[in-house]
């Protein structure tokens, strides 16, 4: 097999993030793309659109995300490593199709380069999708495996851990970026090896043919109510198990932190200069940065409120995770939040300024709403 | 000795769940007759798709899968595209095909995307009680439009095969019935050269099925017979729409 | 004492249970050699059954029609 790999392991390459997920899906083993343009993150079916041919793979612009999804329902059916992405609507136009490849457990990654909404919002950076993807998205009872990266390192290397979360426990699993991360360029490097397809474990639940035995059905229709609880709770056991084996998370200067802001990806990264400024003040501030949203690093952020009385939780939204804090905290520290929506993005030191404030004032157990 | 009539090969031993003179029956075994005698079981992945006909996975023996409502033609899509091996058929109705799927059709048609449509053609959503569909015909009663289809309020019914001979992509389209035994074998003839085609690799392929649906209709198994060849067939003309075989 | 033996030109056989009563087969039968059954299935259905066995040609005109493949006819 002649080489189709482009960058060397650990080589230092200038990039854009959407190039770098659509080259580390590639990486992956990603084989074939379906999508529908929407900006910010059109550069990833324009760079897979000649990338994936190069290594043998199939690129199609579909006439619609929900044809995109579909196809990917199809190729995942299959046992071939398939991906889709899009921002913000076209994402909610994919759920339907999400909940189904999720109900007929099939492995895929998909990727949300969020965009400011609701409606037709804009096309700025925002991180108002967290409830959707985190909730499943769409209807019935399930979940996707959401990976928040916060660099274009991560944008390229995330792909490779989506595919084998994907395919360790069946399941769908998405990258939540936002604008910013997908259109920044900065310095990245790739940090597994080249993945052939052909080499990847055989999956014994694709349809391939019947030959030589059973015929296998990929069906998400349970008529007898008991038969689909049961594979609900299947389901509900299987999440049990990401929960307890799949949440990551980072901490930075946590150990004597007196105020810990949580955020991830774009507002984690705005929040580290906040981090940096204040420790130059002498402000004992650090930062928790969760990188699965779900998985939820709730026992992580539990056991943080033990010693950490005062949380400011950063956001591109109205509140979203914070609620997920909250519950995690369960009452045991005062959390505050700092949150814009409509794809504006706060400064350092907008985040510094808050968090002076809050150290300023007595912990207080209620939330505080609003900016 | 002769020959023997009796379920194909390709057909599990559940017994179909169909109402009594469901045209999706006899569909159905035509399309195992002609996977069995093209000898392509062990190839064949099925598309069930969303309506009375999604039990289909449960009688066809060989790989099916069930898709999201009028996503049959994707799925398809991916799947011939990574998997060129395999022989995929997307069974679809109207309303999966002719509604909510109608995009997914058109476009996999136009790419002339190498895999075989089946679509069920019965004027009426089955499952969910007879209510209007696309192909519902002027005129025609349905739960949803009890005094019948008026063009003036519901817009006229779309011509599949009509509309699809339109673009450059598919390769054959034909239009047959299974409402009398020359309709059926003649059903089965389409049915064939279309997964012949496939698997010649020359591209889209879709048979249109009239097929009666006497529950829907409100009529007697004999009676829905007679009203495919009195008013469907007249509204929707059987033929063949597009043959591009003879030309590559 | 003249015996006539009359070949069996096919084997016609109704699976009963599988039959929904539609009437497609007795319409398509061109030796007119079925009937709706005056009893019912186990479904509620009265199912064809074939009065005259020994006139069937093998044609399995009622085969191509029947819904249920309840039909299986075998040419001799």
């Amino acid at each position: 097999m002649k080489n189709m790999e482009k960058y060397k392991m650990g080589e230092k390459v200038l990039m854009k993030g959407n190039e770098a997920l659509a080259e580390g899906a590639v990486r992956a083993g990603c084989r074939f793309f379906a999508g529908y343009p929407i900006t910010p993150q059109n550069e990833i079916p324009e760079y897979l659109s000649w990338r994936i041919f190069e290594v043998g793979g199939t690129f199609i612009q579909s006439e619609s995300e929900i044809a995109a999804i579909n196809m990917i329902f199809g190729v995942a059916a299959c046992g071939v490593r398939g991906m889709t992405s899009s921002s913000g609507c076209g994402i909610s136009l994919k759920q339907e199709g999400i909940s189904y490849i999720a109900s007929a457990e099939l492995p895929f990654f998909y990727a949300n380069i969020i965009r400011g909404g609701p409606g037709l919002g804009n096309i700025a950076p925002a991180q108002s999708d967290y409830f959707q993807a985190t909730r499943g998205g769409g209807h019935g009872d399930y979940r996707v495996i959401v990976l928040a990266p916060n660099s274009v390192t991560e944008m390229g290397n995330f792909p490779k851990l989506a595919y084998d979360l994907a395919d360790k426990y069946r399941n769908p699993c998405m990258v939540l970026a936002d604008g910013l991360l997908g259109q920044m360029m900065e310095p990245m490097e790739f940090n597994f090896d080249w993945v052939d397809p052909d080499k990847l474990p055989p999956k014994d639940y694709i349809v391939t043919g019947c030959k030589g035995r059973p015929r296998r059905i990929i069906n998400t229709l349970h008529m007898i109510p008991s038969i689909l609880e049961k594979h609900n709770w299947h389901l509900y056991e299987k999440y049990q198990r990401i929960e307890e084996n799949e949440v990551r998370f980072e901490g930075c200067n946590l150990e004597d932190a007196e105020i810990v802001i949580v955020a991830y990806g774009t507002s984690a990264r705005i929040s580290t200069e906040a981090v940096i400024k204040g420790r130059k003040k002498g402000i004992k501030v650090g930062l928790f940065r969760p990188i699965t949203l779900w998985p939820f690093p709730k026992k992580a952020i539990n056991e943080l409120a033990d010693r950490v009385k005062k949380l400011l939780v950063v956001e591109m939204n109205m509140g979203q995770m914070v609620e997920d804090v909250e519950i995690a905290v369960s009452g045991k520290s005062a959390i505050h939040f700092l949150g814009r929506p409509g794809g504006s993005l706060p400064t350092g030191d907008e985040v510094l300024d808050k968090v002076e404030e809050i150290l300023s004032k007595p912990a207080s157990p209620e939330r505080e709403r609003g900016k | 000795m002769g020959r023997i009539y009796k379920k194909p090969v390709s057909m599990t031993k559940i017994a179909m769940r169909y109402c009594p003179g469901c045209g999706h029956s006899i569909a159905h075994r035509l399309i195992a007759e002609v996977i069995d005698e093209l000898d392509i079981r062990e190839r064949a992945v099925g598309i069930a798709p969303v309506g009375c006909s999604v039990f289909l996975d449960e009688y066809m023996d060989c790989d099916m899968i069930q898709v999201p409502h009028g996503r049959g033609c994707a799925s398809a899509t991916g799947m011939k595209r990574v998997r060129p091996d395999l022989i995929v058929f997307s069974y679809q109705g109207d309303g999966d095909l002719a509604a909510i799927g109608t995009a997914e059709t058109i476009h996999a048609a136009t790419r002339s995307e190498n895999f075989t449509v089946i679509f069920i053609n019965n004027a009426i959503y089955g499952m969910t009680g007879g209510q209007q569909a696309p192909t519902t015909m002027p005129g025609q009663k349905t739960t949803t439009n009890p005094y019948g289809r008026e063009v003036k309020v519901h817009g006229y019914p779309i011509k599949v095969c009509e509309m699809l001979s339109a673009l450059d992509g598919p390769i054959y389209l034909e239009r047959v019935a299974v409402n009398n035994v020359p309709n059926v074998l003649k059903a089965k003839r389409a049915i064939k050269k279309a997964f012949q085609i496939q698997l010649d690799g020359l591209g889209f392929t879709l048979v249109e099925i009239l097929s009666p649906c006497p529950t829907g209709w409100g009529v007697i198994p004999k009676k829905a017979c007679e009203y495919v060849d009195e008013k469907m067939s007249k509204y929707y003309p059987l033929g063949v729409y597009k043959d591009l075989t003879k030309k590559k | 004492m003249e015996e006539t033996i009359t070949k069996l030109k096919a084997k016609i056989k109704i699976i009963e249970t599988l039959c929904k009563g539609c009437g497609y087969c007795i319409d398509a039968c061109p030796k007119k050699i079925l009937e709706m059954a005056s009893y019912s299935n186990q479904s509620g259905y009265h199912p064809a059954r074939c009065i005259k066995p020994e006139d069937c040609i093998g044609c399995a005109l009622c085969y191509q029609v029947c819904p249920e493949i309840a039909i299986e006819v075998e040419k001799l």
